[in-house]
């Protein structure tokens, strides 16, 4: 189930109105209902996994509650252990076995048939929620839940389950303990951003994919300069307005239901620097790996090879999380690099002196970006290397480089440049209204962004990984 | 009973978070009002998408109340049909479709 699709809208409505009676006359029954609406909501795409899912998270809530009795490290390590196999089987079992392969044919070897692993959606995002459980009970930053239901609705709530934000245990639990408050709903913020996810998903992401990004990526070599960079500014405009788009959904949505989701971007493409890009982007992701993986490393303790070497692996290893491609590898390699880089270099890591320094950083950093999501985007190391030689070829005419589209790529990157509580004005402007108008206008802004929009709606990119 | 932002709540990425959308200064208003909000834009949204509507419910597989929904829908569509609106939503997908 897509949020942008009208089954969606209905399932909201009922969830809606029996969660908020719920919480006016059996609050008791608050959770229990988020978890079955939320399982409801998962079993559109496979009720198995929706079985394993719910696996996962008493796994988790065993593995809690073991390691809230203080009984060592033990516990913990098979707890992270037992969640990353999982991942690993689901993403990274059939890349395996074709390396394998690939090694073995090469010494004459015939391997078995590579395994076909069917994806769960969201297991990436399921994981490393479990994880942040179980290390946060472990630290002592969350309770250990007694009731496996907490857990199973922490994990499984409907509106971040896909594609994150990756809400941390100890920020969702003491939500989930303490039913919300019926007397004040943040319906007008909760609507903006619903409504403005709708429209740089359905209008800037789609358009933008189906006409400058997929022909390009698909064959690099019938398109010429032109279209290759427009594709390349276009995806990085897509994979931004596609996947804070759905950010800003999924936290509208559960604002909508009295349940708070931090931010996950912040106007990422203003960054001048690598470091401040990935405090803008995704920022649930970044500052889980910083959190749990960076920090335990070392972080930037013990000299400058030393947090060169942490930023490098932790940025490998948050580009691998993506999926088993080299493409992956590579993304997270370079930015890894980049920000050690940053560190390395004298002078890099004091802000801009003049506004001449602070665009010619802003251009490098963008540009260093935009290069790395090629990587990102394409489907093999070869198709990127495509890209990059097709650069040369400006004899090629342009055949997908229109002025529609390149308006578009230029208000995704334009919206960057907003004052920073832009939202926060258009917000207050609204919060006056009689909520008739203000779901009137609501609506009205979502049939105009639907209208505006190409046929159908493509799965967001975040639901692959 | 307490909803988070109503407090600062920028600690939840962490330390060094960006600013979170949630604040002690977001507008609140009580359920029952939210919930006509919602179903003013729920009801709008119908209407502007009732052939989408219609469309879908052609395509729903042979089961117990495929009929009433498409009788349903098909009255709701034919409803804002005398209303013209069904033809101004597709002029308005054409004119906003310039130059795609």
């Amino acid at each position: 189930m897509l949020f942008p699709t009208g089954i969606f809208a209905i399932f909201l409505a009922v969830v809606f109105a029996v969660h908020w009676t719920l919480v006016r006359h059996a609050p008791g029954l608050v959770r229990h209902f988020l978890l079955c609406a939320s399982l409801a909501f998962y079993a559109f795409w496979s009720a198995t996994f929706c079985v394993a899912l719910v696996v996962v998270g008493l796994f988790a809530w065993g593995i809690g509650l073991l390691a809230a009795q203080g009984r060592g490290t033990g516990w913990l390590r098979a707890g992270i252990a037992g969640a990353l196999a999982w991942l690993f089987w689901f993403k990274y079992a059939g890349f395996a076995q074709r390396e394998v392969a690939s090694a073995l044919a090469l010494l004459g070897i015939d391997a078995p048939a590579a395994l076909e692993v069917l994806l769960p959606v969201g297991v990436s995002f399921y994981v490393f929620q479990a994880i942040s459980y179980m290390v946060d009970v472990h630290r002592g930053h969350a309770d250990a839940a007694r009731d496996p239901v907490d857990v199973l609705a922490y994990l499984t709530f409907f509106p971040h389950i896909a594609a994150g934000p990756i809400v941390r245990a100890a920020h969702f639990l003491p939500q989930l303990a303490t039913p919300p408050d019926a007397r004040r709903v943040p319906c007008a913020m909760a609507l903006l951003l619903v409504a403005g996810g709708l429209f740089k998903k359905m209008v800037v992401a789609n358009e933008l994919a189906t006409g400058a990004v997929d022909p390009v990526f698909r064959d690099p070599s019938a398109h010429g300069a032109a279209d290759v960079l427009l594709a390349a500014y276009g995806y990085t405009v897509q994979i931004w307005c596609d996947f804070s788009g759905y950010s800003d959904m999924a936290i509208g949505v559960a604002a909508l239901l009295g349940y708070h989701f931090p931010r996950n971007f912040d106007q990422p493409f203003r960054a001048t620097s690598l470091a401040e890009f990935w405090r803008r982007w995704h920022v649930s992701l970044s500052s889980w790996l910083r959190d749990y993986l960076y920090v335990p490393l070392g972080g930037n303790r013990g000299g400058r090879l030393r947090t060169a070497r942490n930023l490098l692996l932790t940025m490998v290893l948050g580009g691998i999380w993506h999926g088993a491609n080299w493409t992956f590898l590579c993304w997270g390699a370079l930015h890894g690099a980049a920000l050690a880089a940053e560190r390395l270099v004298p002078g890099l890591r004091t802000p801009p002196s003049s506004a001449a320094a602070a665009i010619l950083r802003w251009a490098i950093t963008f540009h260093v970006v935009v290069a790395c999501f090629v990587l990102f985007r394409a489907p093999d190391l070869a198709t990127a290397g495509a890209m990059a030689a097709r650069l040369l070829d400006w004899a090629t005419p342009a055949e997908t480089s229109t002025i529609r589209l390149v308006l578009l790529a230029g208000l995704g990157i334009g919206l960057h440049f907003l004052p920073g509580d832009a939202r926060l004005r258009i917000e207050r402007l609204l919060a006056g209204l009689h909520p008739l108008a203000l779901g009137a206008l609501a609506g009205c802004a979502a049939v105009l962004v639907l209208a505006a929009a190409p046929e159908g709606v493509a799965p967001f990119i975040y639901f692959q990984f | 009973m307490r909803q988070p932002w109503l407090r600062q709540a920028g600690d939840a990425n962490g330390a060094g978070a960006p600013p979170d959308d949630f604040s002690p200064r977001s507008a609140t208003i009580p359920v029952r009002r939210a919930a006509l909000a919602l179903a003013a834009a729920l009801l709008l949204l119908a209407a502007g998408r009732s052939e989408a509507i219609l469309d879908a419910a052609y395509g729903l597989p042979v089961a117990p109340g495929t009929e009433a929904a498409i009788a349903a829908a098909e009255a709701w569509n034919g409803a804002l049909g005398e209303l013209g609106v069904p033809g101004a939503m597709r002029r308005l997908r054409g004119l906003l479709s310039t130059g795609r």
